[in-house]
């Protein structure tokens, strides 16, 4: 009653809202997808190891973007994506900004999310130093909010811990690769991953606000 | 109100002009050498070959149109003869609605030699008869600085305008003009001969035969009775006979030139007052465009110096072409904003290149970016905070054990093509390679490289390692694949290189892909 009386109070706690307005973004990658990843929203892929499959769902992706034809970014944290495995043509859809720093990562994912013309924008801080990473005020987190509610681009950060505390979702990683994932296919990990959510809702949204990948 | 201009004698103007100090008024005659088989007949066939226009004073001597080149030098030996030329033709037409341009926007460029223009929005039609004798007055002013010789007609329609032309003298302009009512226009134009309509010869000898030699002898006769005898084609002399009928000018639109040039009073060294010329020259350029249906492609800057070189040459590519005056002064100040001048600027000249604007169908079928000058503008502040070569599409040469990836510079049509799928799918070049793309997990490449101190098996296995960073103390090695060989540069011993390749899993379960190359061990990335 108190929230249909005053919505403005509760904006920032209700995640559901927004993901009611935003339509269902198909990424195309099972485990993202069952988890609901939304336009205008952010969402945090936390891994709490170096080696727990966070590239893999980074690559899975970028591949399952380029067969949906669909232009998307990566803002490159500490400039670690390796485009030679992706194989030729993978990346053709990809705008890649080399970031060296995490102040440059910043700086180009606010801009990129202002823009609002990519509308799938990843940002991979996976191996910057997770003290730099502490430092980041949380005002940033949700100024990159606001920039991607009000832009409507899905914003999928990838971590190395549960970081952003205004992320409408959070999926955690927490299963580490083993030797024997060097024999399995990029779909088979992806399987093995199940990724924890530790924020957020599995939503399930009416089919018409679903759109067709 | 409108005035003709008519050049008689309009292909021979053109050859006499194109010989330069010839007087216009001595006898001249123009040949065609295209009516004579030169080749066939050769140098005695010059003097066959006819002529096909005289000017006045020719015709005083004797010379007529059809004769041979002989027979009209028989007549006047020192006749000047010319010789057809279409450049020249087109040259003195140029000329001749240039001068029209200068006195009205309005005009039609009739036909050969012949231009006819509305002085209805002109200082000259404003003010009457009197307008209009300053009109004619100021035309032969400015043809006679160009050496043209022409004829003035005006009046209220068009046609009538032509046929006042045809009637004018040398220097003495033709207004068929009723002060009063249509009746003395009537009246005006029933004195002139019935040759001024310029009948066709079949009808002209049938009029003579009637006896009709004034105007007015041909409108006293019944139309329909004249237009049962000579068919439908003396409607058009009927009508202007009996004062012509309105009729809407063909204008002749002048090409748009999207270029301003300023020069400044005082030298500039600041950014601030150049903004504010070129924004005031992008507004005037935005509106030309707009009023032309036209879109800017691109803009380009040339800033001079005092002695009115250029010195620095600039051009911007619009993305999305588009004429708005925000966003086009927006994407000169962003380019300017970095840039330094070595000297100051004493003068400016803004070109902006034209094209058809592009529709869009409410976005209903567009695939590709929503606002590609928006995001154009964001690529240039990204690589303004990176730099060019760290931001656009990855690429890289497939060599194992080296890590060349660069980007290629964003390219918004390429992409579009490949979004569209207008692009053909290059097949993934073998099956190994597709392969070992879909197997096994991903690798986080450390760019700069971390140098490790590795701890050999004498087998040449490593078994422990310790380095920089995460990895300073001692870590064993729990397991490991490998070793993988690579080599390169086999065909220049000088540069030769072999590395061996080892996946490590050590403490924290991190994989590691550890590589062995001259001068050391060290780690290529993680696997995530």
């Amino acid at each position: 009653m108190m929230r249909e009386k005053f919505p403005e109070a509760h904006a920032s706690q209700d995640t559901y809202r927004v993901l009611q307005k935003g339509n269902v973004y198909r990424t195309g990658v099972p485990c993202l997808d069952e988890a609901g990843i939304v336009e205008g929203t952010v969402t945090e892929v936390a891994s709490t190891g170096l080696s727990n499959g966070s590239a893999v769902l980074l690559a899975s992706l970028i591949l399952k973007a380029r067969a949906q034809r669909r232009f998307i970014a990566l803002v490159d944290g500490m400039d670690s994506f390796d485009p030679q495995g992706l194989g030729p043509d993978a990346c053709d859809l990809l705008l890649w900004l080399r970031c060296r720093t995490l102040d440059e990562a910043v700086k180009v994912t606010d801009l990129l999310l202002r823009d609002g013309n990519v509308r799938l924008v990843l940002c991979d801080l996976v191996l910057n130093s997770a003290k730099e990473l502490r430092q980041v005020p949380n005002n940033v987190w949700y100024r990159l909010r606001n920039l991607a509610e009000e832009s409507g681009v899905a914003f999928i950060v990838f971590t190395p811990m549960s970081l952003i505390t205004c992320a409408h979702l959070r999926l955690v990683l927490d299963k580490t690769l083993t030797m024997s994932a060097f024999d399995q296919t990029l779909e088979e990990i992806e399987q093995d991953l199940k990724p924890r959510i530790e924020k957020g809702r599995n939503v399930q949204l009416p089919e018409r606000s679903i759109k067709a990948s | 109100v409108y005035a003709t201009l008519h050049a008689p004698d309009f292909h021979l103007q053109a050859a006499t002009m194109a010989a330069g100090d010839a007087d216009p008024y001595e006898p001249a005659a123009l040949l065609d050498r295209s009516l004579v088989d030169l080749e066939k007949l050769g140098e005695k066939g010059a003097g066959k070959t006819p002529i096909l226009e005289a000017n006045e004073s020719a015709q005083v001597m004797g010379v007529r149109i059809g004769m041979t080149a002989a027979q009209a030098q028989a007549r006047y030996a020192a006749l000047q003869l010319c010789y057809r030329s279409v450049e020249n033709e087109s040259a003195l037409r140029a000329c001749f609605l240039e001068i029209a341009d200068s006195f009205t926007p309005d005009y039609e460029d009739t036909a050969a030699g012949i231009c006819t223009l509305d002085l209805a929005g002109s200082r000259f039609g404003k003010s009457g008869r009197s307008g209009c004798e300053n009109f004619a007055e100021e035309m032969m002013r400015a043809c006679d600085v160009r050496k043209l010789e022409i004829r003035i007609g005006i009046a209220r329609h068009p046609d009538l305008s032509l046929l006042a032309a045809r009637l004018a003298g040398p220097d003495a302009p033709r207004l068929l003009w009723e002060d009063g009512d249509e009746n003395s226009l009537r009246a005006e134009l029933g004195e002139l001969p019935v040759t001024a309509l310029e009948p066709g010869r079949d009808t002209l000898q049938v009029l003579n035969l009637w006896g009709i030699r004034k105007i007015s002898e041909l409108t006293a006769l019944s139309r329909d009775a004249v237009v049962a005898r000579l068919g439908t084609e003396i409607v058009p002399l009927w009508t202007l006979a009996t004062g012509g009928a309105p009729r809407l000018l063909q204008l002749v639109k002048s090409p748009e030139a999207f270029e301003e040039r300023v020069n400044f009073d005082h030298e500039i060294t600041a950014l601030e007052p150049l903004l504010f010329y070129i924004r005031r020259i992008i507004e005037t350029l935005a509106v030309r465009l707009s009023s032309s249906w036209l879109v800017a492609r691109r803009i380009v800057l040339h800033f001079l110096s005092d002695r009115e070189e250029v010195v620095y040459r600039v051009a911007l590519i619009i993305p999305d072409p588009c004429c708005d005056v925000e966003f086009l002064f927006q994407r000169t100040h962003r380019y300017l904003e970095n840039f330094v001048a070595a000297q100051p600027i004493a003068g400016l000249t803004m070109r902006i290149d034209p094209v058809r604007g592009g529709g869009h169908q409410f976005h209903l079928f567009d695939s590709s970016l929503r606002d590609p000058n928006r995001f154009a503008e964001t690529l240039s502040q990204i690589e303004s905070v990176l730099s060019d070569d760290r931001v656009g599409i990855p690429s890289y040469v497939s060599i194992p054990g080296i890590d060349n990836a660069q980007v290629l510079p964003f390219d918004e049509k390429q992409v579009a093509a490949i979004l569209e799928g207008k692009q053909k799918e290059t097949p993934i070049v073998s099956l190994a390679l597709e392969t070992a793309i879909r197997l096994g997990p991903r690798l986080r490449r450390f760019r700069s490289p971390r140098h490790l101190y590795v701890e050999i098996a004498p087998d040449g296995a490593p078994v422990a390692i310790s380095g920089g960073g995460s990895l300073s103390q001692r870590c064993p090695i729990h397991q490991k694949r490998g070793p993988w060989l690579h080599t390169g540069d086999w065909w220049h011993p000088a540069s030769l290189w072999r590395s061996q390749e080892w996946d490590i899993v050590i403490d924290d379960n991190q994989i590691h892909c550890l590589s062995c190359r001259f001068p050391g061990w060290y780690s290529q990335g993680v696997y995530g």
